[in-house]
């Protein structure tokens, strides 16, 4: 299953890969392969921007928007006025929002 | 101090297949905890491997399920009771909490080696770089899921490429309607009460007869949440589109035709503005629960949501609009 086309924030810089794989190994989606010892990007759209890949670069050559591709979770955010999209459907202190939430 | 490390067993009691059974309704999902710690599956040794987990009491579950017979160490952190790969993307199931965890249980002195299994949706709240320099030890991840666990330390450590991909099964779609169904019957109780009362107050000179209108109004609520739930979620794959909402619009577009259809036969005397408006306003209601089901899915970006959201809601809302004036149009003026 494939989500929306050309939306991913996902960045990759090449020339600063130090071809440990870590980011082939984490994503969940195929988005990354090893090539010639480096990383290189095989599906862009694939990418659901959850982050893994930045977060386990050791030289950061990966940048992306990390966040949930959940819509009550934006509306919610919204509403709120606050500016991070983050998985509120838990955590104790939030329970009454998370109670009629859809995601996790 | 001698810290006594509690146990695990690899099997399930009737208690915990109630408990699963109740958070996929939806029902109290938050309090579903294990206390944070280390614990024991099997007789685990000092060289014995650790996985690390999550706190939500159904994800301990299927870990030492999946790992029947092995004798294992598992870290579980506090992750306020949320999933791995939820909490993953909040940061609770992260850097700073596997480092406290593993100073707190002094994991150092418990295993002989350095390596932690984390599962590889725990990615994305993980530096490794920061977790090895301020613990000594070295994250690897695991497969996907916990099911492939043992084969996954049978091959030493190593995880196929299938086992790294998540793929999003018609059983977990089908359970993840099961909880937006769950949720979502409040607000069918609300719409068909509100179409009830509406009834009423538009047939009260005429012969006006509550079974009938009771009955066509919960099933044509409790049919859009069906639509959008259970229908829409295990349809997911073959609905036309890439944005949820158009598949959502899709298949509300059929509920509309079929259940226009039995409102104008069951409720005859009712105009077609009036219906009309009853079912767009579910229509609406259906692009809605299926716009909802990008939360849960196991695909959808953060920027591809925000796309379909600058279109959808929009759209919604002038619909919910055009259906409250067809509703008292239909209803009260002509």
């Amino acid at each position: 299953m494939t989500y929306m086309k050309n939306v991913t924030t996902l960045e990759y810089n090449r020339d600063l890969c130090s071809g440990c794989g870590f980011c082939t190994t984490v994503c969940p989606h195929e988005v990354f392969k090893m090539d010639n010892r480096k990383a290189a990007i095989v599906d862009k759209d694939n990418c659901m921007e959850c982050g893994a890949c930045m977060m386990n670069c050791p030289t950061g050559a990966i940048a992306v928007d990390k966040g949930v591709g959940c819509a009550y979770a934006v509306i919610v955010s919204k509403l709120r006025g606050s500016e991070e999209i983050s998985c509120d459907c838990g955590g104790g202190e939030c329970e009454e929002e998370s109670s009629s939430g859809g995601c996790c | 101090m001698v810290v006594v490390h509690k146990e695990l067993s690899g099997e399930w009691k009737s208690l915990d297949y109630l408990g699963a059974f109740r958070v996929r309704l939806g029902i109290r999902r938050n309090q579903y905890r294990v206390e944070p710690g280390l614990y024991k599956l099997g007789n685990p040794q000092k060289e014995s491997p650790v996985l690390v987990t999550a706190n939500y009491k159904l994800t301990v579950d299927i870990v030492r399920r999946a790992v029947k017979g092995l004798d294992l160490w598992i870290l579980v952190l506090d992750t306020k009771g949320i999933n791995v790969w939820c909490a993953a993307g909040k940061g609770t199931f992260g850097t700073d909490e596997l480092i406290n965890r593993i100073g707190q249980v002094e994991l150092g002195e418990i295993v002989s080696h350095r390596t932690l299994i984390l599962p590889q949706l725990g990615a994305p709240g993980m530096t490794p770089v920061e977790v090895k320099r301020a613990t000594g030890f070295s994250i690897t991840y695991g497969p996907v899921e916990a099911i492939d666990i043992p084969d996954y330390i049978k091959a030493g450590h190593k995880a196929s490429e299938k086992m790294r991909r998540k793929v999003y099964s018609p059983s977990e779609r089908f359970n993840v309607a099961l909880t937006h169904f769950s949720q979502g019957l409040l607000a069918v109780l609300i719409i068909s009460a509100v179409f009830v009362l509406l009834d009423i107050v538009i047939g009260y000179k005429s012969g006006f007869q509550i079974n009938k209108s009771l009955s066509a109004n919960v099933i044509i609520a409790i049919s859009s949440l069906i639509t959008g739930s259970f229908l829409a979620n295990l349809l997911l794959p073959l609905l036309p589109g890439r944005a949820f909402s158009l598949k959502g619009l899709f298949i509300g577009i059929v509920f509309s035709g079929i259940f226009l259809f039995y409102l104008f036969n069951v409720l005859p005397d009712h105009s077609v503005l009036y219906s009309g408006g009853k079912i767009l306003f579910l229509l609406a209601f259906i692009v809605y629960q299926v716009l909802n089901l990008t939360g849960s899915s196991t695909y959808t970006s953060l920027s591809g949501v925000r796309k379909e959201m600058a279109v959808t809601i929009p759209l919604s809302l002038t619909a919910v609009v055009i259906s409250l004036i067809l509703i008292i149009t239909g209803g009260f003026i002509l």
